[in-house]
């Protein structure tokens, strides 16, 4: 090899490794989409004299620079692509959401395989007492002329098991073993709690509809079932309502690519090129109703987890409800539309005169959140209200 | 700071070596030296001022030494035995202190006497490697190998040199003395450093680092319950972390001195091609074994003391280097382990050994240093027993299935299965195959081999960069609240 040769080899290694340094301080336009997900920001380092001497500063420094370093979009982009692409599989990570890849592009969320398949754990006493208080906040909300929907959403796994990787599985047959839900489901029933089925609706659909249920790209059942899903909770509901909901009217049912829920999990992967692996989803193009006056509509309260977001991303643009809030895991307050964050205390809430103005309360829990309670919702309102 | 890590890589390097290359020839020890100093303080500042303090004490104690005249034997042994008591004093209150004082209370709570009151002492970064290369210094300096440094700064680079620093290879003064008085810079030096550095980092960070993610989880286990591919997958696992790891480390400091002009000897050589424990120590952390043959094992009598004794002198050099691995009872045993190994081939000869066929001997050298790594990697003796009887569990082949939060992709996925076979296949690939690769030579003489080797550096540093950036992203699908 040229000598001159020699030297641009030599000086290209600095100098890329000069590049990416620098690339870490100044900002470089953005070639790569910024990375998607949740994740926390490392804490910033801290300059007091003991963290300089154990050196906690210079560990915080350099997991700061870890997390900022330049080109960092592209770094981790072709090391998902690597797995994805050469090993059909995603990144096992020690926190966060682990992806799992089944046949044709098919996405899920580990913990719900583990769910599946990991025998119910809470004994019949806890169910029981669980559903009684449940029971009495629904009866305490109905003496305020407030009705209560616990809507129950189905898993993934449950509903498509024959898109994950057998391995996963380990042997076993999710729909023979028993999860929390399946064994609450007929006391849901004894107690006369007023909840909606999902699992079970949506096996029944699996054998009518197309593999649209669930978009392989995303975690959450899809816009086009959501549709579905809120027919059926137009006709649970409006017996019960003093506005009842207005019909939910489908103008067109359009392919396009993935959006909004449906490509959750494929923007978790983070991965150089995704097009390959984003398959067209249906979406039903809602008509926008005009018939029934906005003080006519019901005014609904959205205590949910992320499967309520798609049934909230639909009723607005549609008309058919008032402006109302969101409980997101009774943590958080949105007003919606428009999800903006609202500054409100759940914990100091007058329940009494906040839940008046509504029409009812639709609680979105996944069937594999079963060992949870309402995150907090029963028990401060039935603490609240006598 | 470590090699591998994006700080490292695309801060400290690319600095150091513009500073380094941009001052006068003459000031770049002084570089050199700062830069060390900073690497070693960037993770332990406290320590610095140890390193610089006992680094000292050797450089004045070498200077005592050479002034006296080789006729004062005792004066000299005793001034060479005030230098060693100084060093092995730290190394026993830095690294064994917690150890022995846990075991004195150990024995006083089963006389039920009240255990001695101890804060646990901080074991500074490197200390093994650097008190060893102290040691061989001081000891060269008094058997008049190698005359003492001319300068304190020399002595403190040959002591704080980053590259080694931290895990080696041990350098013995003696190896780098000339060079660090001058030494040659050069493309070709460079480039050749650069490849091995970047044939270390991939060994790192794209072999090592997901085999030992699968060794972590399995040896995390309920080991009393682990089913038995489970078992076999995590020791494999953890033989190729461990070699890949600590050889990567030790191409990256070569690479590294390289870059800096300095060569160091090397430290591991193919060593699971072993066809017996005598040979796989002298292809595995040679630095250390040399180091051990020439300070402890030959001024015990070495094999001049008849077969008993030699067998003797074997095993207790093997149980002071285990025991200098690590203070615990697991590193004691496995020291003792290879010692009573190697004193038994010693005993039977080596030369029946050699007679058993290539692929057998290899595989039964293989196997008993898989043992080995069982007592390494166990966190415990009573660990390391339940681990070799779930090695043998035929019965519990079935259980693979019964946990489901650890089924086998819980353990270990695809992109590691690929790491595993790469990892024993450059593990095994015979000598003569690495020969014909010219595989430390960055740039061969064929021009598509050098092209070629330009590209799998690259390929390396991108993949490597990939994944160590990935390391540092962990995000969920949703901010939950």
């Amino acid at each position: 090899m040229p000598s001159r040769l020699k030297y641009v080899l030599a000086f290209g290694f600095v100098g890329f490794l000069w590049l990416v340094g620098v690339c870490t301080y100044l900002p470089i336009p953005a070639i790569l989409s910024p990375l998607r997900g949740a994740a926390t920001p490392p804490p910033a380092p801290r300059w007091d004299p003991a963290s300089l001497r154990s050196g906690a500063t210079f560990r915080a420094i350099e997991t700061w620079y870890s997390a900022h370093v330049g080109l960092r979009t592209f770094w981790v982009r072709l090391d998902n692509q690597v797995s994805y692409s050469l090993f059909g599989e995603t990144q096992k990570r020690a926190e966060g959401t682990h992806v799992v890849a089944g046949d044709d592009d098919w996405l899920f969320e580990h913990h719900y395989i583990t769910y599946a398949i990991k025998p119910a754990f809470l004994g019949e006493a806890e169910i029981r007492a669980t559903l009684e208080r449940i029971r009495r906040v629904q009866d305490k909300l109905a003496a305020r002329g407030v009705p209560f929907l616990l809507v129950v959403a189905p898993s993934k796994v449950e509903v498509y098991p024959e898109k994950v990787p057998a391995v996963y599985w380990g042997g076993r047959d999710p729909a023979a073993v028993e999860t929390n839900f399946e064994r609450a489901r007929p006391l849901l029933a004894e107690y006369g709690i007023n909840y909606y089925d999902g699992p079970a609706r949506f096996r029944a659909w699996k054998q009518t509809m197309p593999d649209n249920l669930f978009i392989r790209s995303g975690t959450h059942w899809s816009y086009y079932a959501a549709t579905h899903v809120l027919a059926d909770l137009r006709e649970r509901l409006n017996p019960v309502m003093r506005r009842p909901l207005p019909e939910f009217r489908i103008e067109a049912l359009r392919s396009g690519d993935p959006r909004g829920n449906d490509e959750d999990l494929i923007a978790l992967m983070n991965l150089l090129v995704e097009a390959p692996y984003r398959h067209p989803a249906p979406y039903p193009q809602l008509v926008r109703q005009t018939d029934v006056p906005t003080e006519a509509l019901p005014r609904l309260l959205w205590i949910h987890d992320s499967f309520g977001w798609p049934l909230i991303d639909l009723v607005y643009p549609a008309h058919a409800a008032q402006p109302s809030e969101s409980l997101y895991y009774f943590q958080t307050a949105f007003a919606i539309p428009g999800v903006q964050r609202l500054d409100r205390n759940l914990q100091a809430t007058d329940w009494e005169n906040y839940l008046k103005d509504f029409d009812a309360v639709v609680m979105v829990w996944t069937e594999i959140a079963f060992d949870f309670t309402g995150w907090g919702f029963f028990e401060a309102v039935d603490r609240a209200l006598p | 700071m470590v090699f591998s890590s994006l700080l490292f890589l695309y801060a400290f390097l690319p600095l150091l070596l513009g500073l380094y290359y941009l001052v006068p020839p003459r000031h770049r020890n002084l570089v050199a030296l700062a830069g060390s100093l900073f690497f070693y303080g960037w993770g332990e500042p406290v320590f610095v001022g140890l390193l610089v303090g006992i680094s000292l004490y050797g450089y004045y104690i070498s200077l005592w030494l050479a002034r006296l005249p080789a006729a004062a034997t005792l004066a000299r042994r005793g001034v060479l035995t005030l230098g060693l008591a100084g060093y092995l004093g730290l190394l026993l209150y830095f690294k064994y202190s917690n150890f022995f004082v846990e075991q004195l209370n150990g024995v006083l709570g089963w006389l039920q006497q009240g255990g001695i009151v101890w804060t646990h002492v901080v074991l500074p970064l490197g200390i093994s490697f650097f008190t060893f290369q102290k040691i061989s210094y001081l000891v060269d300096v008094y058997r008049g190998t190698s005359p003492p440094a001319r300068s304190i700064v020399d002595y403190l680079l040959f002591v704080a040199l980053f590259p080694q620093l931290i895990a080696g290879p041990i350098i013995r003064y003696h190896d780098v003395a000339a060079q660090i008085i001058a030494r040659d810079h050069n493309v070709d030096k460079f480039l050749s450093g650069v490849w091995r550095f970047l044939l270390g980092l991939a060994r790192k960070v794209l072999i090592a680092n997901p085999l030992g993610a699968v060794a972590d989880t399995v040896f995390g286990q309920d080991l009393g319950t682990l089913p038995m591919p489970y078992a076999w997958v995590g020791i494999l696992c953890y033989a190729f972390q461990i070699y890949f790891d600590f050889a990567g480390y030790s191409d990256m400091a070569i690479g590294l001195g390289r870059m800096l002009g300095f060569e160091f000897i090397e430290n591991f050589e193919r060593p699971y091609t072993a066809r017996s424990i005598t040979e796989f120590w002298r292809r595995w952390h040679i630095s250390l074994s040399n180091f051990m043959r020439d300070y402890l094992y030959i001024p015990l009598g070495g094999n001049r003391g008849g077969r008993f004794r030699t067998a003797f002198n074997l095993w207790f050099v093997f149980l002071v280097s285990g025991f200098w691995h690590g203070a615990s009872w697991n590193f004691v045993c496995w020291g003792a382990y290879h010692g009573t190994l190697l004193s038994l081939e010693r005993a039977l000869g080596l030369k029946r050994l050699a007679r058993l066929p290539g692929t057998v001997a290899v595989g039964l050298t293989f196997l008993l240093v898989l043992a080995s790594w069982v007592l390494f990697r166990a966190p415990t003796l009573t660990d390391a027993v339940t681990y070799f009887g779930r090695l043998c569990a035929w019965s519990s082949w079935a259980d693979v299935t019964a946990n489901p939060e650890l089924l086998w992709p819980d353990v270990i996925n695809h992109r590691t299965w690929a790491a595993l076979v790469v990892a024993a296949v450059v593990s095994f690939l015979p000598e003569r195959w690495w020969v014909r690769l010219g595989w430390d030579l960055a740039l061969p003489p064929s021009r598509f081999q050098a092209w070629a080797r330009v590209g799998l550096g690259a390929a390396f540093l991108l993949l490597a960069s990939g994944a160590l950036a990935n390391q540092s992203y962990n995000p969920f699908i949703y901010f939950r609240f």
